[in-house]
């Protein structure tokens, strides 16, 4: 069909939310994903797509992330929110989903 | 449908995501409707501490389900997902892995299908769980998802 199979739009969704978090944390910590929830709103084509993360809060033990993926129309194609559990990034590693 | 015949739909001509995550269907049971698919996950799918970053292991979790799916319906219909949820209960190692898929109920215009995704050792590593909504395979242009 050519489109992108739904868990690498998920993985996409997975680094952009990750990265919001990170940010929101002042790069800090890193935001394993313990559970992940992706809406499939458009068929995801073979072409350069954009990532938009958010941070819905950002907890001691639980972090909740969004984030959407658009085509290069500014198209909707996939939403995700994510729990997640932030950990101090581990000494001597840069700061990196 | 004999399971060399399905193997041979897989291995053939896979789609390319199943093939990029090293795919091969190991038993599917049209009946039950469940599936054993097997991924090798190279060091490409993994984050910084060598683990398989969750979206390849929800892509796993993606294509066991849908090949149940697709078995469940007697290899008439395949099973693109319009949402899906994935708890991740333990980091996923590098190498093989082996997910096991089970359609819970095929509708006409919507599909229920769950996976997951083991160790070698058997330990369990995530579930997913899937909303599709089932459309006929055409045997020219079929998705494995």
């Amino acid at each position: 069909m050519g489109f992108v199979q739904g868990g690498f739009v998920s993985a996409m969704l997975d680094d952009t939310a990750v990265l919001a978090g990170l940010a929101k944390s002042g790069f800090t910590q890193v935001m394993p994903t313990l559970e992940m929830k992706t809406s499939y709103l458009a068929p995801a084509p073979i072409a350069r797509l954009t990532g938009r993360g958010r941070v819905i809060r950002l907890g001691r033990s639980i972090a909740f992330l969004e984030a959407d993926l658009l085509d290069g129309q500014g198209k909707l194609l996939a939403r995700t929110s994510m729990t997640a559990r932030p950990t101090p990034i581990p000494p001597g590693e840069p700061a990196r989903s | 449908m004999p399971l060399e015949t399905i193997r041979r739909m897989w291995s053939g001509d896979p789609p390319p995501a199943f093939a990029h995550l090293g795919g091969q269907v190991v038993a599917v049971d049209p009946e039950a409707g469940t599936s054993e698919v097997h991924f090798f996950a190279r060091p490409e799918f993994c984050n910084r501490w060598g683990q398989v970053q969750g979206g390849f292991v929800t892509a796993m979790l993606d294509s066991t389900s849908a090949v149940a799916g697709i078995a469940r319906s007697g290899f008439t219909l395949v099973m693109p997902t319009i949402e899906l949820k994935t708890s991740f209960i333990a980091p996923a190692p590098q190498g093989r892995l082996i997910g096991r898929g089970l359609a819970l109920r095929i509708g006409r215009s919507v599909a229920f299908l769950e996976g997951e995704l083991y160790d070698p050792g058997g330990t369990l590593l995530a579930r997913g769980s899937f909303t599709a909504r089932p459309r006929p395979l055409d045997p020219a242009d079929w998705s494995g998802g």
